[in-house]
């Protein structure tokens, strides 16, 4: 019987845990881990707390550092496939920033952050503006929108150009796309500086 | 940007492949791998999916690392990546087509594990990921990336471009929203 009542506080000491950390609360890896320990070994446990266990598995489990058979695996394809490529080398510098008078001049794509768009303490008012007669509908995607394809449309002005204000915070840099009919991804031809968007494209970077 | 420890280890083979030992990149894989196959899972239908997208990820990885500013984290910069990979229209179909087939991989079967209980857990985890898959896509990042791929509040606020308290903030309501959705569905 005492072993029956030690399961059972356990039990209801986990779900305690677990409610309180569904409801916002915050524990760090160790506490998690203990928790941890009496759900995955607990079937009645599994279901009331599947959350938990799902999103904790990767920090509970790999206590150490030890790859799996998986990864030692997925490293054995990786290499085979690069095997025999010229190393990466340093891309050369960004390319200097362009200023706001000159871009405007470029009239294909500019962003104008300080004189026409406004600024204080914290947050800086981006214009990104494209040309792009031909496309339908053009959004805009990047670091500030979790690269959500449709998550910021840009309006076609009675120009013809598309136009979209954004408000950022200064002091940050972000990489962004245009993205055309969702399915063209292209980068700003008119922002200052162009990086790699790790798919053999490019996408466009900004700092304010 | 948000404030990160930077790994000495994934500067030094980063500096190294530079160099032109491409060899050297088998670490990185090697101590990334199991986090990221756990972030591919998330955003996969299948395990043969999630292999391929972690392998795709690696190797455009490599093919960048001149792109990767020594100095910020290499793992918000791995994982932003990998996280970019799936926004792509063709990503978004294939996952589509193979939805079904999605079995929780980190319900691995235990010797001595009750093959009926196992059938129950992973039921419970592809339930949970599909809850997951369901929130807002700023909500979904942010769990996706601090949970499955593991990386830490800064690292997670590196890879989205975004605060540290904006993560915080999202982690909070991000659980509160995935118990509604779960105790909805039950």
């Amino acid at each position: 019987m005492t072993g029956y009542y030690r399961i059972d506080m356990e039990c209801n000491e986990a779900r305690r845990v677990v409610a309180l950390w569904e409801s916002g609360a915050e524990f760090d890896d160790f506490e998690a881990r203990k928790v941890y320990e009496h759900v995955a070994s607990c079937p009645s446990c599994h279901v009331s707390c599947s959350a938990f266990l799902i999103l904790f598995s990767g920090r509970c489990i790999r206590e150490d550092s030890t790859p799996s058979p998986a990864a030692r695996f997925l490293a054995d394809r990786v290499m085979s496939e690069i095997e025999g490529e010229k190393s990466p080398s340093v891309r050369k510098g960004p390319r200097k920033i362009v200023g706001p008078l000159l871009a405007a001049g470029l009239a294909a794509c500019v962003i104008l952050v300080a004189g026409i768009g406004w600024r204080n303490a914290t947050t800086v008012e981006v214009r990104f503006v494209l040309d792009a007669p031909g496309a339908n509908s053009v959004f805009l995607a990047g670091t500030f929108s979790s690269w959500e394809p449709e998550g910021l449309p840009l309006r076609r002005r009675a120009d013809g150009l598309w136009e979209r204000r954004v408000r950022l915070r200064s002091g940050r840099m972000y990489t962004y796309n245009f993205v055309l009919d969702g399915t063209s991804w292209i980068a700003d031809p008119g922002a200052p500086e162009q990086v790699d968007d790790g798919f053999g494209g490019e996408s466009s970077l900004i700092r304010l | 940007m948000s404030q990160v420890d930077l790994d000495e280890e994934d500067v030094r083979v980063v500096h190294r492949c530079l160099g032109g030992d491409s060899q050297a990149f088998r670490a990185i894989v090697l101590k990334y791998g199991d986090r990221m196959l756990s972030f591919c899972r998330s955003r996969s239908s299948t395990e043969e999916d999630a292999a391929d997208l972690a392998q795709e990820t690696f190797v455009r990885a490599f093919r960048s690392l001149g792109a990767f500013r020594l100095g910020s984290s290499f793992a918000s910069w791995l994982f932003a990546i990998a996280a970019n990979r799936t926004r792509t229209g063709w990503f978004r179909r294939t996952m589509e087509a193979a939805k079904a087939a999605r079995v929780g991989a980190e319900t691995a079967m235990n010797p001595g594990e009750d093959p009926e209980d196992l059938a129950l857990r992973r039921l419970e985890g592809e339930r949970v990921r599909l809850a997951v898959a369901s929130l807002a896509a700023d909500l979904r990042s942010t769990l996706e990336l601090y949970y499955f791929a593991e990386l830490s509040v800064g690292e997670t606020a590196e890879a989205l471009g975004v605060g540290e308290e904006a993560i915080k903030s999202r982690l909070f309501r991000g659980r509160k929203k995935l118990r509604e959705i779960l105790e909805s569905r039950n």
